[in-house]
């Protein structure tokens, strides 16, 4: 497959990308200002939440010439707040503040794929949108982790639970972010070097 | 920059443009004018000969030092 299909179809999935994220934040924003607003996050908000700890003792199975013993780790729970309070509203917020980062995202790679120009791959703005994205990126998990705690916190102050936890993916946005960055401070030096190289007679 | 590129000095004498040494040396004549005007990071070796081949004179004639202020 050619380089140059490949930007195009990449081009296509971001834009899609782009208006599902648009139309959904669209969407939400109808339902806040005309007031049907979304009884997930308000009337009975639900999480999908996780318990560690061994349940039962280790089962063990057998063939004819090995063994495998398997122990409950977890436990998943959706837990659903019945209980209508302003904090309730915070996570719709880290949601919303997490799909406009999401959608700077693509924006940003859609730009850098625009940008991009294969004779002459290295181009200083490029630089600077790579940048942007891994803050972006870091950004992200911030968020992450603000609703991580933020929902732990109103699921353990609403009722007296055993210790539950918020299914929550963390660290993998940073991680992405520091890449990225990496990447962009590499692509400098291309610049740089195809600079040097275009000065050069 | 320290190194002064004295082209231009060389074609007045030669009593020759840009464009014709552009098209004797088979360079482009905006490449020629980085050169001219000081801007160029490196020059290659194959230019330097070509350049000088057709002016007929010393890389030196063309290119000096001067310390920075």
């Amino acid at each position: 497959m050619k380089v140059k299909y490949l930007i195009t179809t990449l081009k296509f999935i971001l834009t899609l990308g782009i208006i599902l994220v648009s139309v959904s934040l669209l969407l939400l924003f109808i339902n806040l200002f005309t007031g049907k607003i979304n009884h997930r996050y308000f009337a009975n908000p639900s999480w999908e939440m996780q318990s560690f700890g061994a349940k039962s003792e280790p089962a063990k199975t057998f063939s004819a010439d090995s063994s495998l013993s398997y122990t409950q780790l977890n436990d998943r729970y959706l837990v659903v707040l019945e209980k209508k309070n302003a904090g309730n509203s915070l996570p719709l917020i880290i949601t919303v503040c997490r799909l406009l980062t999401a959608l700077a995202i693509m924006w940003i790679f859609l730009r850098i794929l625009k940008e991009l120009d294969l004779s002459k791959p290295f181009h200083p703005r490029i630089v600077r949108f790579a940048k942007i994205a891994a803050g972006l990126f870091i950004l992200t998990d911030v968020f992450n982790i603000i609703e991580y705690n933020i929902v732990n916190s109103i699921v353990r102050n609403a009722v007296q639970t055993p210790y539950l936890s918020y299914l929550k993916e963390l660290g993998s946005s940073t991680i992405t972010g520091i890449i990225t960055f990496l990447l962009a401070v590499v692509y400098q030096r291309g610049v740089q070097l195809q600079s040097e190289q275009d000065l050069t007679i | 920059m320290a190194i002064i590129v004295h082209l231009d000095v060389m074609l007045a004498m030669r009593k020759m443009s840009l464009t014709e040494l552009s098209e004797r040396v088979g360079i482009t004549i905006s490449n020629l004018s980085i050169l001219k005007t000081g801007r160029a990071k490196a020059i290659r070796f194959e230019t330097l000969d070509a350049i000088c081949r057709e002016l007929n004179c010393q890389p030196g004639d063309i290119l000096a030092w001067q310390p920075d202020e």
